[in-house]
């Protein structure tokens, strides 16, 4: 059986976790930096790089403790070598350089992406590729056909903002705290989308836009407020939600029609939101949708250790020049 | 015992491997700020060409900072991974001390010894050290960061009071020489480039002075001396308004 230890340290969660052969989950750590940032109302990274210094040593030896393995009982070590602010990528990458020259074990370079949509195979092994990735996330939106392990064909991304950060802005605006999405979901259940905020279709691309919305609801709320008009901050919330999850799930859907895949993949942290996961559905005509559990939605090392177990397959590893790299391309061809 | 010593803290990568007050090996590089991609390889390539292996090492030692953020948890990283990995303790060392160090190391009585590193918006990560009896040099000062102008006008009143010379160490060195010599004259020395900027020998003996001072990896945190940009803005503002409170 392989056993592999992965590291993820991309954003603001440092996390590490053990991943065996059939995507068998034997420990998941995360220590989330979530209230130190909160102060600042989104992620500081030069306050993150130093959290995760301070954690990386505990949580993977957490991660061990629950497997009950030693580093000699491993076959591989994986990290996330990008996408991320670059600081924090590095103190993953360079403590597991060192974790694998130490104790000789072959180093695996994973995509963060690559990480989020192979993260619902954890919890469903029997997925098959090829199947539609919408990945969603603090940093990311895009909807990719996923063709086989290692193989992500981008069809489109955003153009500026993307999903989770748009919620991040508009909950901002809102007086709502940070983590934006969670926060934007839970007054919406509240509240009724009664605002008509406008989508950016972009049409014949499968890019998306959300600059635009974020504005349209400041816009809104300085109207609001200079005129004396009342509002109701989950009223606004659920119509801004609404506006960004009929665009994703859309094109998702229309992506999966296009392109003849039955199986419809939500990864990252905003495919924890209940509304997008209905929206999904709902226009999935039939199709098969699979979304992780919020614990694997959000950034985690178990999806990066899913990842790792094709690539170890494929012998995909990396020497000890590895480098983080903050703007790692979000799909390769071979 | 042998001690592994990293530093990547500034602009230069050195690793060294001392043993009993002697070095064994050393390699450094001054190439530019790529120590994520050759730190590993450089300790690697030093290990074989040595013919030392890691399960040979008793102790693992780092420069903690100041620094460079990026590098000294380069650096860091790198150095509590192995630690851990090795399952030896790991004993951090301020890049100050390592460079007076460098530029105190023939233990000169008429000599103080005042690192520079660069630590941006003009000022350096700076303190002044005496040559001490044993191989540590002697802190005069605390670690601060400062302006170079500042930095002159403590260093002559300094370098008058104790009647001694002040040699500049550390990768700032060379870069604000002109300026001190300006107001020291001939008081302030320049160490030799090969002494100002390779901290891992320094590290390597250093440590085994104080071995048993080494700690379990997860304990060993980095010295950054100054607080991330966020901190700073935010402690300001709160004072701000606590004054500002404080009035009404």
């Amino acid at each position: 059986m392989i056993k592999i230890l992965a590291i993820e340290s991309s954003c603001d969660e440092t996390a590490a976790a053990v991943v065996a052969d059939g995507y068998q989950l034997l420990a998941n750590v995360v220590a989330t930096q979530i209230p130190v940032h909160q102060l600042y109302g989104g992620v500081v990274p030069e306050i993150a790089s130093r959290e995760h210094l301070n954690a990386v040593v505990p949580v993977v030896e957490r991660a061990l403790a629950e497997a009950g393995l030693g580093l000699a009982d491993l076959d591989a070590v994986a990290v996330t070598q990008g996408p991320g602010l670059i600081g924090s990528l590095l103190v993953g990458v360079s403590y597991a350089k060192a974790l694998a020259l130490a104790a000789g074990l072959p180093l695996l370079a994973v995509h963060h992406l690559a990480g989020h949509m192979s993260a619902p195979f954890l919890e469903h092994p029997d997925l098959q590729f090829p199947y539609l990735a919408l990945v969603v996330s603090g940093s990311h939106s895009g909807v990719a056909v996923a063709e086989a392990p290692g193989r992500y064909r981008l069809l489109g991304q955003s153009r500026d903002d993307a999903a989770g950060e748009a919620f991040d802005k508009i909950a901002r605006a809102l007086g709502l705290p940070y983590p934006g999405g969670p926060a934007i979901q839970q007054a919406a259940a509240a509240g009724r989308p009664i605002y008509d905020f406008p989508c950016a279709w972009l049409a014949d691309s499968y890019d998306f836009s959300f600059s635009g919305l974020k504005s349209a609801v400041l816009n809104f709320l300085n109207r609001r407020q200079m005129k004396g008009e009342p509002y109701r901050v989950e009223d606004v919330a659920a119509s801004a939600q609404e506006a960004i999850v009929k665009v994703l799930a859309t094109k998702a859907a229309r992506a999966a029609a296009e392109f003849g895949l039955d199986t419809i993949v939500l990864a990252g942290g905003v495919a924890a939101n209940q509304a997008l996961r209905d929206k999904v559905q709902q226009l999935a005509e039939g199709r098969r949708v699979v979304y992780p559990s919020p614990q694997f939605c959000t950034d985690n090392a178990a999806m990066i250790g899913a990842a790792a177990l094709s690539q170890y397959a494929r012998g995909d590893f990396a020497d000890f020049s590895l480098n983080a790299q903050a703007n790692l391309p979000l799909y390769f061809y071979e | 015992m042998k001690i592994l010593a990293v530093d990547a803290a500034g602009k230069a990568l050195s690793v060294a491997v001392a043993e009993d007050g002697r070095i064994v090996a050393s390699a450094a590089l001054n190439v530019g700020l790529t120590h994520s991609q050759r730190l590993l390889p450089l300790l690697q390539s030093l290990l074989a060409a040595a013919d030392l292996s890691l399960a040979e090492i008793d102790m693992l030692a780092v420069v903690n900072g100041p620094g460079s953020f990026t590098g000294l948890r380069i650096g860091m990283s790198t150095a509590k991974g192995l630690a851990w990995a090795l399952q030896k303790p790991l004993l951090p060392v301020c890049t100050l001390e390592a460079a007076a160090y460098n530029a105190l190391g023939l233990g000169e009585p008429n000599l103080l010894a005042c690192p520079v590193l660069d630590a941006r918006r003009n000022e350096v990560y700076t303190a002044l050290f005496a040559a001490g009896p044993g191989l540590a040099p002697q802190p005069l000062w605390p670690p601060q960061a400062i302006s170079p102008a500042a930095l002159a006008d403590k260093l002559l009143a300094a370098a008058e009071t104790a009647g001694k010379q002040v040699v500049l160490a550390g990768d700032a060195a060379e870069l604000i020489f002109a300026e001190m010599q300006a107001k020291l004259g001939e008081r302030v020395l320049l160490a030799p480039p090969e002494r100002r900027c390779f901290n891992a020998c320094a590290c390597a003996l250093l440590a085994g002075e104080r071995a048993e001072q080494a700690k379990p990896a997860a304990e060993v945190e980095a010295f950054y001396l100054r607080a991330s940009e966020a901190e700073r803005n935010r402690l300001a503002k709160l004072s701000k308004e606590a004054e500002a409170g404080g009035l009404v």
